[in-house]
């Protein structure tokens, strides 16, 4: 971490490890302290209870004016995040505001696992089955969990 | 009861002090702005608001309910704080008179929770720096009584214009009909006004608070790096298993070029 950051990343950074949210870790790189490791648990009663979902979180030079830029690196079944891990959520598009904060969108983040939203899908297939047969998509998001994101071991 | 009214009412003055007897259950307001100018409307701009004393029937031996009205710039969890505080003065006192040390210890909370700088309310920080409102630097605070410093707030509006002007162009550009917004409030979405964005626009001030670099460095303690271990072990079984997404050029973020070194290493391994 050779580059000095702005203060708000540092006191973000600061709070996020002495305070971590509870389900989610999020932790800079080592050589990059805009660049954040992020794990979120699947929430209880939801169909990726049990799985532990690697995610990517780079701030653009522009933070806290511009949103972050996250995705999931686990594979995941839901209406809301697509093939590529992308994540459907006006949080981060245009309902940004320099209020919000790291923490704030794992948050949502996390929320949006809880309540899957095939209304406003990003995976139109998967938002499909997951209105035609919900238990059935429900079904298929525990396998992929069980498949991808829980620890075996 | 009367004798206690009479009382409070040669201590604070008319415009502080308004008792109402007509309804029940009688009530007892209590006006409080800092005082830092001379000018009366000055005091009252960022910060005012009213507590209501509502006295039961049963007073004193009933204690009275509180509640807080017309509140102009102060936080919740700051006014919980001097609502236990007034809460556990009238439990200690039931039976008795308690009216006047109610008040008094509303208004000396209320002054020593309010900073007098610019009258901004204290606890209370920038969300946009995350710093605290410090002396030498200019805030302000929306119609919504959200405050920023002026300079960070100036630095979101420009932002937020240029992204309007050229989602306004995109949709000219693609023929699409173009959904009016403006720059609203970071805090609450409360739209700014003509007039606010126009009066910050020409703002300028030397002091640029958010571009202030950080001069520690952050300390990942050994938890974190065991945590951060941890994550490398998941993230190398859930590849074996084929759980990771292959990333394409478009969406990869910004991986650091290390990172990917270190995945290599990894691999080779």
């Amino acid at each position: 971490m050779s580059n000095l950051l702005p203060t708000r990343i540092l006191k973000e950074t600061q709070r996020l490890m002495q305070e971590p949210v509870p389900g989610i870790s999020a932790i800079p790189d080592e050589s990059n302290a805009k660049y954040f490791h992020v794990i979120i648990l699947g929430p209880s009663e939801s169909p990726y209870e049990g799985g532990s979902f690697k995610l990517e979180l780079y701030l653009p030079d522009e933070y806290p004016m511009a949103p972050p830029k996250v995705r999931f690196m686990t594979k995941i079944y839901h209406p809301n995040i697509d093939k590529l891990g992308r994540i459907c959520l006006d949080i981060l598009k245009d309902k940004w505001s320099p209020a919000l904060q790291i923490r704030t969108v794992l948050l949502s983040i996390q929320a949006l696992l809880s309540a899957p939203n095939p209304d406003d899908p990003l995976d139109n297939q998967v938002a499909n089955q997951w209105k035609i047969n919900e238990s059935e998509a429900i079904k298929t998001a525990k396998e992929w969990t069980k498949k991808y994101a829980v620890d075996s071991n | 009861m009367e004798e206690e009214l009479e009382i409070l009412k040669s201590i604070y003055f008319q415009d502080i002090l308004r008792v109402d007897l007509e309804n029940e259950p009688f009530c007892i307001e209590v006006l409080v702005y800092p005082t830092f100018s001379e000018n009366e409307e000055e005091n009252k701009k960022n910060i005012i608001l009213t507590l209501i004393i509502k006295i039961p029937k049963n007073y004193p031996s009933e204690i009275p309910a509180f509640e807080f009205k017309n509140v102009k710039g102060v936080l919740d969890q700051d006014l919980d704080i001097i609502q236990s505080k007034i809460s556990e003065i009238a439990n200690r006192n039931v039976g008795e008179q308690m009216l006047f040390e109610i008040i008094q210890i509303f208004i000396k909370e209320i002054k020593d929770f309010l900073s007098t700088y610019q009258n901004v309310p204290k606890n209370c920080k920038c969300s946009i720096c995350l710093n605290v409102f410090e002396k030498g630097y200019n805030v302000t605070h929306l119609n919504c009584y959200h405050y920023f410093h002026t300079s960070c707030l100036k630095t979101y509006l420009i932002y937020a214009l240029n992204d309007i002007e050229k989602e306004k162009q995109e949709a000219t550009f693609h023929k699409i009909r173009w959904v009016y917004r403006t720059v609203c409030c970071p805090e609450c979405r409360q739209e700014m006004t003509d007039d606010q964005i126009k009066e910050l626009k020409s703002f300028s001030d030397k002091l640029q608070i958010q571009n202030e670099e950080a001069t520690e460095k952050i300390a990942i303690s050994f938890k974190m790096r065991r945590l951060q271990e941890n994550m490398k072990v998941l993230y190398e079984k859930q590849r074996i298993k084929g759980g990771i997404i292959e990333p394409k050029e478009e969406v990869i973020i910004s991986l650091t070029q290390s990172n990917e070194i270190q995945v290599e290493e990894q691999n080779n391994e």
